[in-house]
């Protein structure tokens, strides 16, 4: 048997790097709580938010998915940013600088251990918050929705990899800068409470912003 | 096929490592680019070579650039000028083919992940080697039973040791049977009895390897006095003798050394009045006092001997030594290494 080279040593290295995100949710049970009851709990506190605001029923199932869809914003913000921060702290983005592979691998088996966690957290959110509030979505174009889904993750990765660049260069600075964003852009995707009740020009503004 | 075409026992290249005055500038953050105090130099016109099948060691205090040559030849780090090649490769120009040679383990390394297992650690970084699954886990558990870690296997990292998480390193280290190995301080921060280990599977895997080459840095005299087959002392980025260690004690030590034990000496300075004295180290050793002494020539012990014995001092043991390692450093340096590292 010989070691493999190309697309093989490619495949090996994502899988191998994808491991320990895969196996460390399964491993620390912790993250049941802290990743998907917590956020759950924001989530039941905006929906009540909206509620009150007298919003449609149907602004019940949106709050909930904007939930869910929260814990791929955070896996990408603070998982993959921080975790390449970490990853230089601890020692390990040394080694994987001058590993046969390259960084490509490394990189997505990272991104792909993430993506399987948050999904994971993320259909446990939309579980648990359909069946606390009776909610049922009726997927009509599962096609588009998945292409959807697919185009907003590599979109998400991709600003991840930007934010994960920031954290390498100015580390705990840049720590601070992703705080700085996080605010605005939750307060942007109406996960607080719709955006128009800010005024026509605010919404209108939201709406014109990707 | 590992290092083909590059080994001498293919018939080609014969230096494992190569490098040609080289130079590293680092620039300190937030100066000004042309201010002469925002430089600071590392390595100063290094040149060195070091043949295939050799344990060679880069002795020299914190800071004297040994981390930045090593980080140049494992292909991290770009040299402000001057070349380096490792196995024939330019480091700069061919850098992923080097990396497919080498591989490397640093003292005080906390690299992988705490939740994983030992196995499952290792496991992980053979697939960046490529490895097959079958092929990883059987040299996995071969490396571990040699280094005494196979009954850990199923461990938690985060719950090892420090010497049993370094000798984890050395497993992952020697996963990919790396043709030039480069170990930056492997023994710093562990114990005397892991150091010790560690030691031992270093001179076992470059005996049992022969045509691999190691080039390891310390700061510890005895490591690289044991170890190597060449040393070469490096100081402020540049390397300031070069030769195997009884080369380097016979030539450029100087002089004569003796060991005194003698009743407790609060100051042993004055010795250095004695006609033909050159240097005189003192340390408590159980009440009593052990001189370490070089001298011009070994006649000058009559005239220390009965300096002690003008005051009153017992002597106890009087032994001719060797010149070590650390007798060449401050034959050159002028300054202990120790002394070297706390002055910065």
């Amino acid at each position: 048997m010989r070691p493999g080279r190309g697309i093989v040593r490619f495949l090996r290295a994502m899988v191998g790097r994808s491991y320990p995100r895969i196996i460390g949710s399964n491993r620390d049970k912790s993250w049941l709580f802290y990743d998907t009851v917590l956020p759950l709990l924001g989530t039941i506190a905006f929906v009540y938010v909206y509620k009150t605001l007298g919003a449609p029923e149907r602004f019940v199932g949106y709050v909930i998915m904007g939930g869910a869809t929260t814990a791929f914003w955070m896996n990408v913000m603070w998982s993959m940013a921080a975790q390449f921060y970490w990853e230089k702290q601890g020692g390990n983005l040394e080694l994987y600088l001058m590993m046969p592979c390259g960084l490509t691998p490394i990189l997505l088996g990272m991104s792909l251990g993430g993506l399987v966690a948050t999904l994971l957290r993320a259909i446990l959110i939309v579980s648990l918050g359909s069946l606390l509030f009776h909610v049922s979505y009726t997927l009509r174009q599962i096609p588009l929705f998945l292409l959807i889904f697919a185009v907003t993750v590599v979109a998400l990765y991709g600003l991840g990899v930007v934010f994960a660049s920031l954290f390498l260069f100015w580390g705990r600075e840049a720590w601070h800068t992703v705080n700085l964003f996080m605010e605005p852009v939750f307060l942007a995707s109406g996960f607080y409470f719709p955006v128009r009740a800010l005024g026509f020009w605010v919404g209108w503004g939201r709406r014109s912003s990707p | 096929m590992r290092g083909e075409g590059t080994n001498p026992s293919y018939g080609m290249k014969d230096l494992a490592v190569e490098t040609k005055d080289l130079v590293r500038v680092y620039r300190r953050r937030g100066s000004s680019k042309n201010s002469q105090d925002s430089r600071i130099v590392a390595l100063d016109g290094v040149t060195l070579e070091i043949p295939y099948g050799e344990l060679f060691g880069l002795l020299g205090p914190n800071g004297a650039g040994k981390t930045t040559l090593i980080k140049i030849l494992v292909t991290l780090l770009l040299p402000t000028s001057g070349t380096a090649r490792v196995a024939g490769l330019d480091v700069v120009e061919q850098a992923h083919q080097v990396r497919e040679l080498i591989s490397m383990v640093s003292g005080g390394e906390h690299s992988g992940y705490g939740l994983l297992t030992v196995r499952e650690q290792l496991w992980m970084f053979s697939q960046f080697y490529g490895l097959p699954t079958r092929l990883a886990l059987a040299r996995i558990d071969e490396l571990l039973r040699i280094v005494g870690l196979y009954d850990e296997r199923n461990r938690r990292v985060s719950d090892l040791s420090t010497g049993m998480r370094q000798k984890m390193n050395l497993v992952r280290g020697l996963l990919s049977d790396p043709l030039v190995f480069f170990l930056d301080e492997p023994t710093v921060g562990l114990d005397v009895s892991a150091a010790r280990d560690i030691r031992a599977y270093i001179r076992e895997w470059i005996r049992e390897k022969p045509g691999r080459t190691i080039l390891l840095t310390t700061h510890y005299m005895h490591e690289a006095e044991e170890l190597c087959d060449r040393v070469a002392i490096i100081h402020k980025g540049r390397i300031i003798a070069s030769d195997t260690p009884s080369a380097l004690r016979r030539n450029a030590a100087g002089g004569s050394y003796f060991l005194l034990t003698t009743e407790h000496l609060p100051d042993g300075g004055w010795l250095k009045e004695v006609p033909g004295v050159r240097r005189v180290d003192t340390r408590a050793l159980d009440g009593r006092t052990e001189i370490r002494l070089q001298l011009a020539e070994d006649g000058v012990i009559a005239g220390v001997v009965k300096a002690l014995a003008d005051r009153d001092r017992k002597i106890y043991s009087l032994t001719k030594v060797e010149p070590s390692l650390e007798d060449v450093f401050i034959q050159i340096v002028g300054r202990r290494l120790e002394e070297v590292d706390e002055a910065g």
